[in-house]
């Protein structure tokens, strides 16, 4: 009885691997385009021919892998595009990454403080000293960082930018 | 015989209850083996169809394109990681400022560089990261890429730069280093401590350094900015990435090596010397770069819209 139960468990692992093996060859591999535009190249040189242009979001099969760049496949068109500009998974922006639960920056401060005092009390640090010490070598300017982060530019601003360069316009075909 | 009959009879009945709950098993395994096929499928979606399509002016835009609203569990993953990068790097920023000083005296420079810098970031890999670009008070040449997007260059580089597409090389150098994550990787504080970790840093009552918090990952973090410098393999890389990402954008992406060798020439070392391997040796691998990446030479802009807006916005430092 026993020898018959473990060659049906034997044969139910061969079908589920099977069956894995084959579901995984045909899931097709997918980057997504990072870039808020980026180029399809004829070659697997930064300064190859444009074979088209692709946008963020945009997802591209796989053919094949060469150094750092993939091969891709999108609407029957084939190209080169770097590593640098792609990723396996799909873009999301700095304001939705804010509305990932459990990342809110306040709650990282909180759990990092939380940390520092742990590791400061094994090391046996009173507070005083401690701010002392790090007073001592460098000084901060959040004022500074604040400001700057209250100075920044829209994208219309960065686009208007672009377009009055009138950058890539005469790229080769 | 009998018995051998039954024998073979009760097992011949069992191996048929057996088959039976084998084949229950099966159909188990099966809805299993096809749920993870069906779900295989539903996280690849079909190439270039997600979304609606995008605009297409000269009808060479390939694919589909939008950010996604459907966040995984990787993105939760990468959500941590960049607030992580972000508050790092905002600690960092403040104490280069504490230290060095912000030059805050030219609010249309300023804007000038985050729109340079902002230009470049649009186009490169990380649209999870805001970049922000500040100018810091030295007549010193060096600028300094944070975790999480602050970039600051000195108001001694500015001054030394002839064209936008300098600066475009110079401030494309610094994203490469940020969206490569080099220096975060070196200095992250761990997430975990193991139980092992635990007992040393008990035991040795702090004479161990196994410990990891944000204050030792900023300590740590500008020690590799003002002293030592990060690897020199890591800086060959970003002055890699850096002219990749310059000529993407349409600059020359030969003009990292204009600047360095323009360093180089007037003797110019200082902090940066300390902190990065030597010009000569960066110019001769970037030159190899481009050769190998057969990249043009030029500039594909309107040059004359370029050196006009860089030397309006320049004017008031190098006066």
């Amino acid at each position: 009885m026993k020898k018959n139960t473990h060659i049906g468990i034997f044969r139910k692992g061969l079908n589920t691997l099977f069956l894995l093996i084959v579901s995984y060859s045909w899931a097709e591999e997918v980057v997504f385009v990072q870039a808020e535009k980026t180029k399809l190249l004829v070659d697997s040189k930064m300064g190859s021919a444009v074979a088209g242009e692709v946008t963020r979001g945009t997802s591209l099969k796989v053919l094949e892998l060469k150094g750092g760049w993939y091969k891709v496949e999108v609407e029957g068109k084939t190209g080169f595009i770097s590593k640098l500009f792609v990723s396996k998974t799909a873009p999301v922006g700095v304001a939705q990454l804010k509305n990932v639960e459990g990342a809110s920056e306040e709650k990282m401060a909180r759990k990092r403080s939380s940390n520092y005092s742990v590791s400061a009390a094994t090391r046996g640090l009173q507070t005083g000293s401690r701010n002392r010490n790090n007073q001592e070598k460098y000084r901060s300017n959040n004022k500074a960082v604040e400001d700057l982060e209250n100075a920044q530019v829209t994208s219309e601003e960065v686009h208007q930018f672009q377009e009055d360069a009138e950058f890539n316009k005469n790229d080769r075909k | 015989m009998i018995g051998s009959n039954t024998n073979s009879n009760t097992e011949r009945v069992f191996f048929k209850s057996g088959t039976k709950i084998c084949l229950k098993g099966n159909r188990l395994w099966a809805c299993l083996v096809l749920s993870v096929i069906a779900l295989s499928c539903s996280s690849t979606p079909p190439v270039g169809t997600e979304g609606t399509l995008a605009p297409s002016k000269a009808g060479k835009v390939l694919g589909a394109s939008k950010e996604t609203s459907n966040l995984t569990a990787e993105h939760k993953n990468l959500a941590q990681e960049v607030e992580e990068e972000v508050v790092i790097g905002k600690a960092l920023a403040a104490k280069l400022f504490g230290t060095i000083g912000s030059y805050d005296r030219d609010p249309a420079l300023l804007k000038y560089l985050n729109l340079v810098g902002s230009n470049l970031a649009f186009q490169m890999g990380r649209p999870e990261i805001k970049f922000y670009f500040g100018i810091l008070d030295t007549e010193e040449q060096n600028a300094f890429a944070l975790p999480g997007g602050y970039i600051l260059v000195t108001k001694g580089l500015l001054k030394k730069l002839q064209s936008e597409s300098e600066l475009a090389n110079v401030l494309a150098h610094e994203i490469a280093h940020i969206n490569l994550r080099h220096m975060y990787k070196d200095i992250k504080p761990k997430r975990t401590v193991s139980g092992t970790e635990s007992l040393v840093r008990i035991l040795s009552r702090g004479k161990s350094d196994i410990s990891s918090s944000l204050t030792q990952a900023i300590n740590k973090g500008m020690t590799l900015l003002l002293e030592t410098g990060i690897s020199h393999n890591l800086e060959y890389e970003a002055d890699e990435v850096g002219i990749l990402y310059a000529y993407q954008a349409g600059y020359n992406a030969n003009d990292l090596g204009v600047v360095l060798g323009r360093l180089e020439k007037e003797h110019i070392g200082g902090m940066m010397s300390k902190t990065h391997p030597a010009f000569g040796e960066r110019i001769k691998k970037l030159d190899f770069i481009i050769e190998q990446n057969q990249i043009p030479k030029i500039l594909r802009a309107r040059g004359e819209v370029l050196q006009n807006r860089f030397e309006t916005s320049q004017a008031k430092i190098v006066k």
